[in-house]
């Protein structure tokens, strides 16, 4: 059997425990806790685990999800291949 | 939050808690540092993460040697991982001129203890045999150059200072500075002021700003610079490389991912944190034309940071005119963070009136108004 | 019984998974034909090599990623499988099937702490430098000659009214603008417009059902001269360049709009129990993609979480198709009932997962008392979220609700969101059934137009 650990972010491997002693260490605010625990950081960059994450930082801090806000999401919402982007301006 | 403090930081990021460390390890623990928003809002967390002994100018040069020396002892200092890899630092030259400027350069940095060498465009193939030579006439390689993890540097200084006792105060803006009879004697925030005995200015890209609050005029200007990562690979190259056509910066993580940025003639100065479709056209076609197995990995983020820009591209450190306990730690113009251990310390040392180990005349504010022609140093890269 | 249901398929072809041949057809993803082989294990997790594979199936989370012909880190399931293509899993030896590395999750029950980890010992932190390297990276450098991957010139594209999502509010959306004359150009994400109307059962909007809603909705657009653009993905807004960039198979394209409607629907959550990323484990509406798309099921033993509309659907679908369905109504009340064979266990949470590299049990808990039901998937129905990213570069101005599934934008009567010349409609505007997406649609769309072309007066 796999360990029953709650997984809050599949890509880098974030378990809810990691996620609760991290707060309890003081990385209380979403974008803290985000660069400490690496959760929104991998190839999807957040797109199931910030939901989850802020819920438990909610629980914890006694904080409204509204308040804890979102972290910031960059461009490209899809992994992009640079030869998509390499081509010289003139081509187009 | 406290309302008088013997120290009180301006800036959260990795000079504010490593100053803010060396004090507390130093036993001086009334700290309290003020970060405006969350920590590694600003450049210290925004950077690419490259340590380098590589520069132009002795000013430089020393700090970031001895730096270097620092990050290499700071994790079992911490008790806390900064996963700092010395895979060296390549720097490609294109033309004669260039390559002229990079002799120079290697004398200098030889004769300071920083072994870098000049290399021909076949070392260069050894050193990283992904890279297309194409044009390249010769370059540098310096093996103790290398790459840390910014976060972990700032995590560990930011455990430890808890730890110590010192206050990190987040999302608290400092609004304004009082002073009186030649010195700061109160710091203004959102959350209500502190009297302080000394201030230290590490607000970053926002240090011109802060010091014009307590009358101080520093020449700094903030320049948005971008940067783009790809996905995470197994090691395939252990320098990072530099493009000395275009400024381009290319290394690979602890976590396998390709990091790059590259600078923009264009861009104005300004606080700027947008990022832009330009930026990864531009990248995108210098990076697949420096290392072509690249068009075929992914782009998955781009994001951007300011650098801290003086007109000499030297750090401003030490006391303000008129002012001797209001101390700068700033203006490092794109390398702050490789230079930090150091201009942390010697920042420290002046709260704790120690002698720096340092002759701090060419970094002082006081520089800028003096008759000497300025000389920037010529190794800003990205 | 068979994972793949009766139906007209493409030309049969076959491919390899780590050397073994997978039966596919044209058409297919890779995703689709090796769950139909029964290939569940797909990756392994970064960390702890724990087993993964399919979850979204919508090219969101990145579970199911493998190299394909020398090109790593592929989304399995938006890849069309090809005859012929070497398909291989990454980052587990000798394979993601049996990883020799999946020790590290029984070595590190609760998590491994890398960040404290041998700090304060000089050898065994050098050595753990250069192990974490080389297990850190998730593929291998491309294989492919440079010849093979020219760069691709980036599109220009314009449009009186640009629509990003073809679900029900932005089809609908696109319908209203085309009426009303607006040149209109529809971004779909996925191979096939619809969303949620392509396997609604329900009336809706005057149609018996979804398809038929949608049958109606595709033949206006086409009447209307709506260009749909499948498989496309918007992947950024920048506003320096006031410029929304897509991406297709073939390259970038940048768009410029007299008005864009964001019609972005919503991520699907996991469920946040023990092991809840066995391979097995899907998002509801990405389970029936697969069955509705490429006829396969995600299951024969199903438990599906969450008594939501899109919970019911998936009990009627893949009840159709012949599996067996337990609903889990994971304190919601139904809207309607489901299908009789359905076996429903009212007032139950899930409560964890359980299976060596798939789900092979799900347990199911209330008040303290807990049941262990035989599953081989889990569909996770009652928790999705606005997908936030574009409504973020673009400066909407959203507001959280929990019950609408978290940030989601706050528009006008017309559905501006009043920035720019943006409207949303649909989940990212907090819609929460398919009727409101609809009309909440149209309205965008004809605001669109009106704006776009006031625009250009």
């Amino acid at each position: 059997m796999t360990t029953p650990k709650r997984i809050v972010c599949a890509c880098e491997d974030v378990t809810e425990d990691e996620l609760r002693d991290a707060v309890l260490d003081g990385f209380a605010d979403l974008e803290s806790l985000k660069r400490y625990t690496g959760f929104a950081t991998g190839p999807c960059q957040g797109k199931s685990c910030v939901v989850l994450a802020r819920r438990i930082l909610a629980e914890m801090t006694g904080e409204d999800e509204a308040a804890l806000g979102a972290i910031t999401y960059r461009p490209p919402t899809r992994p992009i291949p640079l030869r998509f982007l390499a081509a010289e301006e003139d081509d187009a | 939050m406290k309302r008088g403090a013997s120290v009180v930081v301006i800036g959260g990021g990795v000079n504010g808690l490593g100053v803010a460390y060396h004090l507390a390890k130093a036993g001086v623990t009334d700290v309290v540092v003020l970060e405006r928003k969350y920590v590694l809002y600003g450049a210290s967390g925004r950077n690419g993460g490259g340590v380098r002994a590589q520069w132009g100018t002795p000013d430089n040069l020393v700090l970031a040697r001895d730096s270097i020396r620092a990050f290499k002892a700071l994790a079992p200092e911490l008790g806390f991982n900064v996963w700092f890899r010395q895979g060296g630092y390549l720097f490609l030259a294109y033309d004669e001129r260039t390559v002229e400027t990079l002799k120079r350069n290697v004398a200098v940095q030889n004769a300071h203890g920083v072994r870098s060498r000049l290399v021909t465009p076949e070392d260069a193939h050894v050193l990283a045999p992904v890279v297309n030579l194409d044009g390249v006439v010769g370059g540098t390689f310096s093996p103790s150059d290398g790459i840390i993890f910014p976060w972990s540097v700032v995590q560990g200084y930011w455990k430890a200072c808890r730890k110590m006792g010192v206050d990190v105060e987040t999302f608290t803006e400092v609004t304004g500075l009082v002073a009186k009879g030649g010195r700061v004697v109160e710091v203004e925030t959102s959350r209500g002021p502190i009297r302080a005995d000394w201030v230290i200015n590490a607000a970053g890209s926002w240090s011109r700003d802060v010091a014009a609050m307590a009358g101080v005029a520093l020449p700094n200007v903030p320049v948005r610079h971008e940067i783009v990562v790809m996905e995470a690979l197994k090691p395939f190259l252990d320098p990072m490389v530099v493009d000395l056509r275009n400024g381009l910066y290319l290394n690979q993580d602890m976590r396998g991912e390709v990091i790059a940025g590259i600078g923009h003639k264009g861009e104005r100065p300004g606080i700027n944190f947008g990022s832009s479709f330009r930026f990864m056209r531009d990248i995108a076609r210098a990076i697949v034309d420096l290392v072509p197995t690249l068009a075929d990995v992914k782009a998955f983020r781009q994001w951007a940071g300011t650098y801290d820009v003086t007109p000499d591209n030297k750090p401003v450190l030490g006391p303000s005119p008129g002012l001797d306990n209001f101390l700068q730690l700033n203006g490092a113009s794109g390398h702050g963070f490789m230079i930090s251990p150091v201009t942390t310390r010697i920042t420290a040392d002046l709260v704790l009136g120690r002698k720096p180990a340092y002759d701090l005349e060419p970094y002082l504010l006081d520089r800028f108004s003096k008759p000497i022609p300025i000389e920037p140093d010529a190794m800003v890269i990205g | 019984m068979v994972e793949r249901i009766e139906r007209t398929r493409g030309k049969p072809i076959r491919f390899t998974f780590d050397g073994r041949a997978i039966e596919a057809h044209e058409g297919e993803t890779l995703a689709a034909a090796l769950h139909a082989a029964r290939v569940k294990v797909l990756s392994r997790s970064l960390r702890y090599h724990r087993p993964r594979g399919l979850f979204c199936n919508a090219g969101a989370c990145a579970n199911c990623v493998v190299r394909v012909d020398g090109r790593p880190s592929v989304r399995a399931c938006l890849e069309p499988a090809r005859a012929g293509a070497v398909v291989e899993s990454q980052n587990a030896w000798p394979s993601a099937a049996t990883d020799v590395f999946g020790l590290l999750d029984r070595a590190y029950p609760r998590y491994l702490d890398y960040h404290t980890q041998f700090a304060r010992f000089p050898v065994a932190r050098d050595v753990q430098k250069i192990v974490v390297r080389r297990m850190a990276g998730r593929g291998e450098l491309p294989s492919i000659p440079a010849e093979a991957t020219p760069a691709v010139p980036v599109r220009e594209g314009t449009a009186d009214v640009l629509v990003v999502g073809a679900g029900p509010a932005g089809l609908a959306a696109a319908v209203a603008a085309a009426a009303a004359g607006a040149r209109t150009v529809l971004l779909e994400s996925s191979p096939r417009a619809g969303g949620r109307l392509r396997t609604w059962t329900r009336a809706v909007a005057g149609a018996p059902d979804g398809p038929a809603a949608l049958a109606d909705l595709l033949d206006r657009a086409g009447r209307h001269r709506v260009e749909i653009r499948t498989s496309t993905e918007a992947v950024a807004w920048y506003a320096e360049e006031s410029r929304l960039v897509s991406m297709d198979a073939e390259g970038l394209a940048a768009w410029r709009a007299g008005a864009i409607v964001l019609a972005t629907g919503s991520y699907e959550n996991p469920p946040l129990v023990p092991s809840n990323d066995l391979p097995g484990v899907f998002g509801a509406r990405g389970a029936i993609a697969l069955l509705a798309d490429h006829g396969v099921l995600p299951g024969k033993r199903v438990v599906v979480a969450g008594a939501t509309p899109d919970g019911l659907v998936a009990c009627e679908a893949l009840v159709a198709a012949g599996a067996d369905v337990t609903l889990v109504d994971e304190g919601v009340k139904p809207a309607w009932d489901p299908p009789a064979r359905v076996v429903r266990l009212e007032g139950r949470r899930v409560a964890a997962v359980l299976g060596a590299t798939q789900v092979e049990a799900v347990e199911v808990e209330r008040a303290g008392v807990v049941e262990r039901l035989d599953a081989d998937a889990l569909l996770a129905a009652h928790d999705a979220t606005p997908r936030p990213e574009l409504l973020q570069q673009t400066g909407a101005p959203v507001a959280f609700d929990a019950a609408k599934g978290g940030f989601h934008a706050v528009v006008d009567g017309t559905g501006w969101t009043g920035v720019g010349a943006f409207h949303a409609a649909g989940a990212a505007a907090g819609s929460r059934n398919v009727e409101t997406s609809l009309a909440e649609g149209a309205r965008a769309g004809a605001a669109a137009a009106r704006r776009a072309m006031e625009a250009t007066r």
